[in-house]
């Protein structure tokens, strides 16, 4: 496991990344490089990094390369993040560039 | 066709892919466009989700798999109301020939900014690819539209859905609701699609119909009336468009009415594959001389498909019986098939897709319908109209004589008489009636018209015995002589 865990960097964030700790687990689901799909893996790094740094875990999944994943989690729309904070699952869909509303879904204060 | 020029003028038809729904490819000559987009509207209940189940289904039994996206109904749901049709689709998706995707649209998510279907696009694509296919419907993507609760952008989202899946050269059916009454959600839609087809359901009379229209097919003809489909135990079911081509298949060939007299009245009995209609009020004996004509071709081992909207077939059989005659025999024999309705019980197109499969299965000489004045109780008039003339022109098809017994009013016109407004369609009309004699009532018969037959022009007194009925060779004297009246 340890080997597919390292820290997040945002010359690589195009494809599955990982953070080692799991106080928030992100599943960020993209299509390609798409504008939207774009915006919301850097919004969503910039979260990670400003407030989150240390607590969370992210993986990204382009759902242009693996169809299965689309299909097995029923994903409709991209960006769709799904964030597991202590066991407790919300869905948000957007680019993330609505921080407030963003932050604010994940309980997270500034 | 060769041109002045030499040049070959030829219209290239388009390829299609047959839907496989009974009566269905005949309204749209052939089939949907394929690799292109068909756009079904409709409103609640008006059985798009059946129809395009049952088209990937009947084409993955055909050997063309495909996918199945609901954005509405679950998948659970959708195999029970498909079976409820005939169709197994658990078998087809063991077989890796269909795929069934509830979308579950995230109307509870959080939105944090702008977003596009991209995550449909890679479903339909990866459930393609899993099934090895290129057939796909979207049920009611109107419910995933919602969700950018912007018109602009649901508009954005539909262009590019559309983009992808003709460059994709995917067959598509895309399920929209209609808004309100023959209203569209989206306009747009119908320009984008290549075929367009508008599903509609109302209430006639007491009844509920359905029908289909087709409003646009780029590349093609079809069939551009409003056409009445039923969803049955075997699917959806079109009506057979009616009576445009009626065949005059009425031969000259007589066959006996089951009683010498009356073929003498008639001229020579009924004509094979004609309509015969008996009109009369009540108890004037119509049922009496379907019967004798049932039992008569019975005898001559004809085939009878005998439907009474009126009795059952056990009260039928009794209460002729009394009458003398006896159609056990024949029911015994496999010559006489008895098919009791309540007229109330569903809608006309129900009534006639049972009529005309019994027709097809039993594959009878002769039909008898007892009574047709009943068919006004299946819901308005224009509906139990629909009905005889649809029979009618499906029994003519296959060259089967039709009888019909009508129920009329003591006193009635001629028009009144040929029941439905159908007299064009009645090739003979017998009238029975009571004449009022002032010491009681007399039974007569009297033979109105009937198409290439010297018949009597005169009443005939008539008789019900325990022997059957009787009527009287020579015709009843005019009114005018007083006492001159033969009836003993």
């Amino acid at each position: 496991m340890s080997d597919k865990e390292h820290r997040i960097n945002m010359a690589e964030a195009s494809a599955r990344e990982a953070y080692v700790a799991a106080e928030y687990s992100f599943t960020l689901f993209v299509a390609g490089n798409e504008s939207n799909s774009r915006a919301a893996r850097n919004n969503l790094f910039i979260l990670c990094e400003s407030s989150l740094r240390g607590r969370c875990r992210v993986e990204v999944v382009d759902v242009l390369d693996d169809f299965t994943a689309a299909v097995n989690h029923g994903v409709l729309v991209t960006p769709t993040l799904i964030a597991d904070h202590d066991g407790q699952v919300i869905s948000i869909i957007g680019d993330l560039s609505d921080t407030a509303g963003f932050r604010a879904a994940l309980g997270i204060q500034d | 066709m060769e041109g002045p020029s030499g040049n070959r003028a030829e219209v290239v038809p388009i390829p299609k892919i047959p839907t496989r729904v009974r009566g269905l490819d005949e309204i749209l000559m052939g089939g949907l466009p394929t690799g292109r987009i068909t756009v079904l509207n409709g409103g609640p209940g008006s059985g798009k989700t059946m129809l395009v189940t049952e088209f990937l289904c009947r084409g993955a039994q055909a050997g063309a798999p495909g996918v199945l996206v609901s954005f509405e109904e679950r998948t659970a749901d959708l195999r029970a109301n498909a079976d409820s049709a005939g169709m197994n689709l658990t078998e087809l998706e063991h077989r890796n020939k269909l795929k069934i995707v509830h979308a579950n649209v995230p109307h509870g998510a959080i939105k944090a900014g702008d977003f596009n279907i991209g995550g449909l696009i890679s479903l339909i694509e990866g459930s393609l690819q899993a099934v090895g296919g290129n057939r796909i419907v979207l049920d009611a993507l109107d419910v995933l539209m919602r969700i950018f609760g912007d018109p602009a952008r649901e508009r954005e989202e539909f262009y590019t859905l559309h983009n992808w899946l003709r460059d994709r050269e995917l067959t598509a059916i895309v399920t929209v609701k209609a808004a309100t009454d023959r209203q569209q959600l989206y306009p747009f839609l119908d320009y984008m699609a290549d075929c367009v087809i508008s599903l509609d359901q109302r209430m006639d009379g007491e009844v509920r119909t359905r029908r289909l229209s087709v409003t646009k097919y780029r590349g093609s003809a079809f069939l551009s009336n409003e056409y009445p489909y039923i969803l049955s135990a075997a699917g959806v079911v079109f009506m057979p468009v009616s009576s445009m081509l009626l065949p005059d298949i009425a031969t000259a060939e007589r066959i006996s009415s089951g009683d010498a007299t009356l073929d003498h009245v008639l001229g020579a009995g009924y004509r094979r594959a004609s309509c015969v209609l008996l009109a009369g009020p009540s108890g004037a004996g119509k049922t009496l001389f379907a019967c004798t004509f049932a039992r008569a071709a019975g005898e001559r081992g004809e085939k009878v498909l005998y439907v009474s909207f009126e009795e059952s077939s056990s009260s039928l059989i009794d209460n002729v019986l009394n009458a003398g005659i006896d159609l056990r025999p024949g029911l015994e024999a496999g010559t006489l098939k008895v098919m009791t309705a309540l007229p109330e019980s569903t809608g006309v197109e129900q009534h006639l897709l049972r009529i005309v499969d019994a027709v097809v299965a039993e594959d009878p000489a002769h039909v008898v319908v007892d009574a047709i004045s009943a068919c006004h109780r299946m819901g308005s008039t224009k509906a139990a109209f629909d009905f005889l003339v649809r029979l009618l022109t499906a029994c003519k098809q296959q060259g089967v004589t039709c009888l019909l017994t009508s129920q009329t009013a003591q006193r009635s016109s001629i028009d009144d008489l040929s029941g439905q407004g159908i007299s064009s369609l009645v090739d003979t009309l017998v009238s029975l009636q009571y004449a009022d004699l002032g010491t009681g009532l007399q039974r007569r018969v009297l033979v109105i018209k009937s198409r290439g037959s010297h018949h009597s022009m005169a009443y005939h007194d008539l008789k019900i015995t325990n022997q059957g009925f009787v009527i009287a060779p020579v015709p009843v004297r005019p009114e005018g002589l007083q006492g001159g009246v033969d009836h003993e």
